[in-house]
C-alpha cells in the first residue's frame, strides 16, 4: 500500500467510520466537567419540585422535554454539516409543539385568573429554560454564541413551509387573490400603526419602532464594514466611533424596551392602555411632550425609513457576500435549514393527512373559528392546512429560542450564560413557590439556584481555564461541598430571621432535622475533600 | 483578584428586594438573604497565597531520539492553611508531543502532595520547561491569586547522540534557507510584535491583541536563511587510523558523514562545497560552495577521488601535494615537533582562506591525529571563519580491549581535542557507538533546528 499522502486516500468503512464517531464521542464526553453537570442537574431538580407542585408532573415533563428538545436543536443547528443542521429543523418541530402545547396549559387558566396564567406561564418558560440549559450544560453552548446562530438558521427554516404554502396556494388563483388581500390587509393595519398612530396602540408601537430601529441599525453597522471605506490611517479613528455609536445603539434598544414597559404601566395607571390613559395618568405639563413625541408621525416615519434602510443596506450587503463567496459546500449550508424546514413541513402534512388526523383538524377548525375567515379556510384543503400548521409549530419553536435570546441579552452575563440561565430561572421558581405559598420549599429552591448556577459557572471556567485531560475532581467536589454547606446555613439563617422578625415563616421540626442533616453532610464532604 | 463571578448573587439578592418591595411581601426581602449570604461569603472569603513548592522530575533527562519519558510533577501545600482550589500548569517545552495531562486542580491540606503524570516523546534536540503557573482560589471562587513558580527539580532534557552536538555556529548568508535566525522578518515561526506600520500585510496583524487593547500590532516572525557549509576531509594517507576487525577506518568514515550532510544540506537550500585537504589547492580538489545538482555531482567525484587517493598511497604512491605542504606520511606526521604540524596547518588554511566565501563556515572531518587541525583552525578563525572540527572516535570501534598504543594514541588526540576546544573551535568527539547512519541522517537533518 502507498504510504504517500499525495495517494488517493481510501473511503473509510462503515465500521471505521463508527469508530471514529464513538473517539470523537467520547472525547467529547472527556471535556465535560461533572461540575457543570451537576449545576444542570441541580436545576433540574428545582424545576421538578416546584413544577410539580404549581402545575403538576405531566405539564413540568412537558415543559422540561420540551426545552430539551428545542436544546438539541440548537445543538444540531450549529454543525457545519448540511444534513445535520436539516435534522435540526425537524427536531425543532415536536420542540415547537410541546412549547405550544406548554403555553397552551397557561393560556387555559387565563380565563379564569390573570395572576395564575401568569404564574403557569412563569414556571412553564422557566421549566423550559431548565430544561432547555441542562440539556446543553455538558457543551459551550450557548456561551459561544449558539444560541445566536441556532436562531438565525431557525428563522431561515421558516421559509421552507412558507414556500411550500405559497407554491401548493398559488395555483388556486381565487385562493392566491384572496391571501394577497388578507396579506395587503395585515400590512395596511400595521403601517397604520406605525404612521398614522391612531391612539389605541401609540404607547406600545412607539417604544417597539424605536427599539427596533436601533437594533436594525446596529446589524447594520457589524455587518458592513464601514471602516474599510475609509483612509487605512483614518480606521483606528473611525474604527472607535463606530464602536462608540454601537454602544450608544445598544443601550437605545435597552431604553426602548424600559420605555414599553413604562409606557405601558402608565397607560394601565391613566386607566385605558391607550395614548388617552398615558396622558392621564402624567402631569398635564409633562403629559403633552411625552403624548407629542409618542404620537409623532414625523418623527415614525425617519425611525422607519432609517430602519428600512438598515435593513435594505445588511441585506443587501450579505447578498453581495453570499454571492462573492459563493462555493457549493457554503451554499449549501445557507439552503439547509430551508431545506429541512420544506421537507419536514412537506412529510409531516402528508403522515397528517394520510392518516385523516388533517382532515379531522380542519373540521374542527372551521367549526371554531370566526364565520370571516371560514371562506378563507375552507380553500384550503386537508394538506395544506397540515402545511401552515407545521408552519406556524416552526414559528413557535423558533419564537421561544428567539425570547430566550433576548432574555440572555438583556440579563445575561458575558460568559458561563448557561449556569446564569439556569440560575435565575431557578429563582424565578423560587418566587413562584413563595407565591403559592410553599415557603420551605421557596427557600431551599433559592438556595438550590444559587448552588446550580455557582457550581456550573465553576465547571465551565474550569473547561475555559485547563485543557480537557486536566484531574479536577477533587476541586469540584470541595467547591460544591461548600456551596452546598454554605447554601443550608444561609436557608436556616434566612428562615430563622424570617420567623424572628416577621413570624410569618416557621422552620417545621422535620425540615430543620432534614436541614441539619444535610448540612453535617455537606461540612463532611468538605472537610473530607479540603 | 476578584473573579466578579458572585455578582450574580448580588443581583437576585436585589431582584427579591425589589420584588418584596412592590408587593409588600417581606418574605421575598428574607429571600433575597439567601443569594446575598453567597454574596458576603464570597467577599468574606479571600483566597490564600498560593504557598505552593513545585518539583518535577524526569525519568531520563538525556533520552536517545525517539525515546519517551516520564514528568512526575509533585506539588505540596508548604503554608499553614488549606488551599481550597489550587490550579496548577505545567509548561513543558513547545513542539513535544506530550500525552498525558499537564495541568491540575485539586485542593490540597496544609503539607499535603500531589502530583500529575505525562509523557513525552522527545525529538531531536535540547528542550528546556518553563515555569509552572499556579492559582489559587477561595473556596467561594471569588478571589484568585496567580503566581509563576519556579519548578525545582529537572528542568532541562536533551535529547541527542553526540553527533547532534555538531555546533555549526551562526554564519548564516542573504539567502532563503530554512536555518532559524535572531532576526524577524517573513519566515513561519513566531519571533516577535511590533507596532504596526503602515503597508504591513493584514494577514500578520495581531488581531486577537487589537480585539483586546485596540492597539494594532504586526506579528513578526523569525527569519530563516541559509548557510554557507565546505567540508574538509582530512584525507592525508599517513593520519588516518583504523581498528583491527572493526571495517571502515576513519577516512571512511569522515567521508560517509560528508557524503550523508550533502544531500540533505542541498536539499534545505544551503550552499554547500567540500574540499579535501591533501588537494585543497587543486581545482579538483576543491568544490565552490553552491547548491543544485551540478555541485552534488562535483562534491561526489570529490569525495570518491579522496578514497582513490588513499589506494594510491596504500601502493606506495606516495603522492605528495607540496602546494599544501601537508605531510601525508604517518611516522613523519607523528615524529615532527607540534610547531611545524602546525605550520603546515596555518599554511593549509591561508589557502583554503582564499577560495572560501564571506561568512563561510567550515567543517573539518579528521581524526586528529596530528597538529595540522590546530594550525588550520588558527588560520580561519584568524580571517573571520567558522570552523567546526568533526572527529570519529576510534577508541569506540568495535568491541576489542585497547591496547597499549591506541591508549597512548587516544590520549594525544584528546590533548589535542582539548587545545582546540580552548581555541573556541567546536569539536564533535564522535562515537562510534551509535548507529551511524541513522545518527548522520537525523543530525544534519536537524542542523536547522540545533544552532
Amino acid at each position: 500500500m502507498s504510504t504517500s499522502p499525495l495517494s488517493t486516500a481510501a473511503t473509510p468503512g462503515r465500521r471505521e467510520r463508527l469508530r471514529q464517531w464513538v473517539g470523537g464521542l467520547r472525547r467529547r464526553l472527556a471535556r465535560v466537567r461533572p461540575a457543570s453537570v451537576a449545576g444542570g442537574v441541580v436545576a433540574l431538580v428545582v424545576a421538578l419540585l416546584v413544577g410539580r407542585l404549581v402545575v403538576g408532573l405531566g405539564a413540568t415533563a412537558q415543559a422540561l422535554l420540551a426545552g430539551i428538545v428545542l436544546a438539541s436543536g440548537v445543538y444540531a443547528l450549529n454543525s457545519d454539516r448540511p444534513l445535520v443542521q436539516m435534522g435540526g429543523v425537524v427536531v425543532l418541530l415536536p420542540g415547537g409543539l410541546l412549547v405550544t402545547a406548554s403555553l397552551g396549559g397557561a393560556a387555559s387558566v387565563a380565563g379564569q385568573s390573570l395572576a395564575g396564567s401568569l404564574t403557569v406561564l412563569a414556571v412553564v418558560v422557566s421549566v423550559g429554560t431548565i430544561g432547555l440549559v441542562a440539556a446543553l450544560s455538558g457543551t459551550t453552548a450557548p456561551d459561544e454564541g449558539q444560541l445566536g446562530v441556532a436562531n438565525s438558521r431557525a428563522t431561515r427554516a421558516l421559509l421552507g413551509p412558507l414556500v411550500l404554502l405559497v407554491a401548493l396556494v398559488l395555483p388556486d388563483l381565487g385562493l392566491a387573490a384572496q391571501l394577497a388581500g388578507v396579506a395587503a390587509d395585515i400590512a395596511g393595519v400595521v403601517l397604520d400603526h406605525l404612521l398614522a398612530s391612531p391612539p389605541d396602540l401609540a404607547p406600545f408601537v412607539f417604544p417597539v419602532l424605536l427599539g427596533v430601529t436601533a437594533v436594525l441599525c446596529r446589524r447594520a453597522l457589524r455587518t458592513v464594514p464601514v471602516d474599510a471605506l475609509v483612509q487605512p490611517d483614518r480606521r483606528e479613528a473611525v474604527t472607535l466611533r463606530l464602536a462608540a455609536v454601537e454602544r450608544a445603539l445598544s443601550r437605545t434598544a435597552l431604553v426602548a424596551v424600559g420605555l414599553l414597559f413604562a409606557l405601558g404601566v402608565l397607560s394601565a395607571v391613566g386607566g385605558s392602555p391607550d395614548l388617552a390613559g398615558l396622558r392621564a395618568a402624567l402631569p398635564p405639563a409633562l403629559a403633552g411632550i411625552v403624548a407629542g413625541v409618542v404620537g409623532s408621525t414625523l418623527l415614525r416615519m425617519a425611525l422607519l425609513t432609517l430602519a428600512a434602510a438598515a435593513l435594505v443596506v445588511t441585506e443587501a450587503y450579505r447578498l453581495v457576500a453570499l454571492v462573492r463567496g459563493a462555493s457549493p459546500q457554503s451554499l449549501a449550508r445557507r439552503f439547509a435549514p430551508p431545506l429541512g424546514g420544506l421537507l419536514a413541513a412537506a412529510v409531516v402534512a402528508a403522515l397528517l393527512t394520510a392518516s385523516g388526523v388533517a382532515g379531522a383538524t380542519r373540521q374542527r377548525l372551521l367549526a371554531a373559528v370566526n364565520a370571516s375567515i371560514v371562506d378563507l379556510l375552507a380553500g384550503f384543503g386537508p394538506y395544506v392546512l397540515s402545511v401552515g400548521i407545521a408552519g406556524l409549530v416552526l414559528l413557535a419553536a423558533v419564537s421561544a429560542l428567539r425570547t430566550l435570546g433576548v432574555v440572555t441579552w438583556l440579563v445575561a452575563p458575558p460568559r458561563a450564560v448557561g449556569p446564569a440561565l439556569a440560575g435565575l430561572a431557578s429563582f424565578v421558581l423560587a418566587a413562584v413557590a413563595l407565591v403559592v405559598g410553599a415557603t420551605v420549599l421557596a427557600f431551599g429552591v433559592a438556595a438550590l439556584a444559587v448552588v446550580a448556577w455557582d457550581i456550573g459557572e465553576y465547571g465551565r471556567g474550569l473547561g475555559e481555564e485547563l485543557l480537557a485531560d486536566a484531574r479536577t475532581t477533587r476541586a469540584e467536589l470541595t467547591h460544591a461541598s461548600g456551596s452546598f454547606a454554605v447554601g443550608i446555613a444561609a436557608v436556616l439563617v434566612a428562615l430563622g430571621l424570617g420567623a424572628l422578625l416577621s413570624g410569618t415563616a416557621a422552620i417545621p421540626s422535620a425540615v430543620g432535622l432534614a436541614a441539619l442533616v444535610l448540612a453535617v453532610g455537606a461540612a463532611t464532604l468538605l472537610l473530607y475533600s479540603l | 483578584m476578584s473573579t466578579g463571578r458572585l455578582r450574580p448573587g448580588l443581583l437576585a439578592a436585589l431582584g427579591a428586594g425589589v420584588l418584596g418591595l412592590a408587593t409588600g411581601e417581606p418574605l421575598f426581602l428574607f429571600l433575597g438573604l439567601v443569594p446575598l449570604a453567597y454574596g458576603l461569603f464570597g467577599y468574606l472569603s479571600g483566597a490564600p497565597p498560593a504557598t505552593i513548592a513545585v518539583e518535577r522530575a524526569v525519568s531520563d533527562t538525556e533520552p536517545r531520539p525517539g525515546d519517551t519519558v516520564t514528568v512526575t510533577l509533585t506539588v505540596e501545600n508548604e503554608g499553614d492553611r488549606p488551599l481550597a482550589d489550587v490550579r496548577v500548569a505545567d509548561d513543558p517545552p513547545g513542539g513535544v508531543p506530550v500525552d498525558g495531562p499537564t495541568q491540575l486542580a485539586t485542593a490540597l491540606r496544609p503539607g499535603e502532595t500531589t502530583s500529575l503524570t505525562y509523557e513525552m516523546s522527545l525529538p531531536r534536540g535540547t528542550f528546556e520547561f518553563g515555569e509552572v503557573t499556579a492559582r489559587s482560589r477561595s473556596l467561594a471562587g471569588a478571589v484568585v491569586e496567580e503566581t509563576a513558580v519556579e519548578a525545582a527539580g529537572d528542568g532541562l532534557v536533551t535529547c541527542q547522540t553526540l553527533l547532534d552536538a555538531v555546533p555549526l555556529q551562526d554564519h548564516t548568508i542573504q539567502f532563503v534557507g530554512r536555518t532559524p535566525t535572531d532576526t524577524g522578518g517573513s519566515g513561519v515561526e513566531f519571533y516577535a510584535t511590533r507596532d504596526y506600520h503602515r503597508g504591513d500585510p493584514v494577514g500578520r496583524i495581531d488581531w486577537n491583541r487589537y480585539a483586546r487593547t485596540g492597539e494594532l500590532t504586526t506579528v513578526e516572525l523569525r527569519e530563516e536563511r541559509a548557510m554557507t557549509v565546505v567540508f574538509i576531509v582530512d584525507d592525508r594517507a599517513g593520519v588516518q587510523r583504523s581498528v583491527p576487525g572493526y571495517g571502515p577506518d576513519s577516512l571512511d568514515l569522515a567521508t560517509y558523514a560528508v557524503s550523508r550532510a550533502l544531500p540533505t544540506l542541498l536539499d534545505e537550500n544551503h550552499r554547500v562545497g567540500v574540499g579535501l585537504l591533501s588537494r585543497i589547492a587543486d581545482d579538483e580538489g576543491f568544490v565552490e560552495p553552491g547548491g543544485g545538482e551540478a555541485v552534488r555531482a562535483a562534491s561526489e567525484a570529490t569525495l570518491r577521488d579522496a578514497g582513490e587517493g588513499r589506494a594510491r598511497t596504500d601502493g606506495g604512491d606516495a603522492a605528495e601535494d607540496a602546494d599544501t605542504a601537508a605531510p601525508n606520511d604517518s611516522s613523519e606526521a607523528e615524529r615532527e615537533p607540534e610547531s611545524v604540524g602546525r605550520r603546515n596547518g596555518l599554511a593549509v588554511g591561508r589557502r583554503l582562506a582564499e577560495r572560501l566565501p564571506p561568512r563561510a563556515q567550515v567543517v573539518c572531518c579528521t581524526p586528529l591525529t596530528d597538529d595540522l587541525p590546530a594550525g588550520l583552525a588558527d588560520a580561519l578563525v584568524q580571517r573571520g571563519y567558522a570552523l567546526t572540527v568533526l572527529s570519529p572516535d576510534m577508541r569506540t570501534a568495535g568491541d576489542a580491549e585497547p591496547t597499549l598504543g591506541r591508549e597512548v594514541a587516544a590520549l594525544q588526540r584528546e590533548a589535542r581535542r582539548r587545545r582546540l576546544t580552548r581555541r573556541a573551535v567546536p569539536v564533535v568527539d564522535w562515537s562510534l557507538d551509535a548507529p551511524l547512519a541513522f545518527a548522520l541522517a537525523a543530525v544534519f537533518d536537524s542542523w536547522g533546528r540545533s544552532l
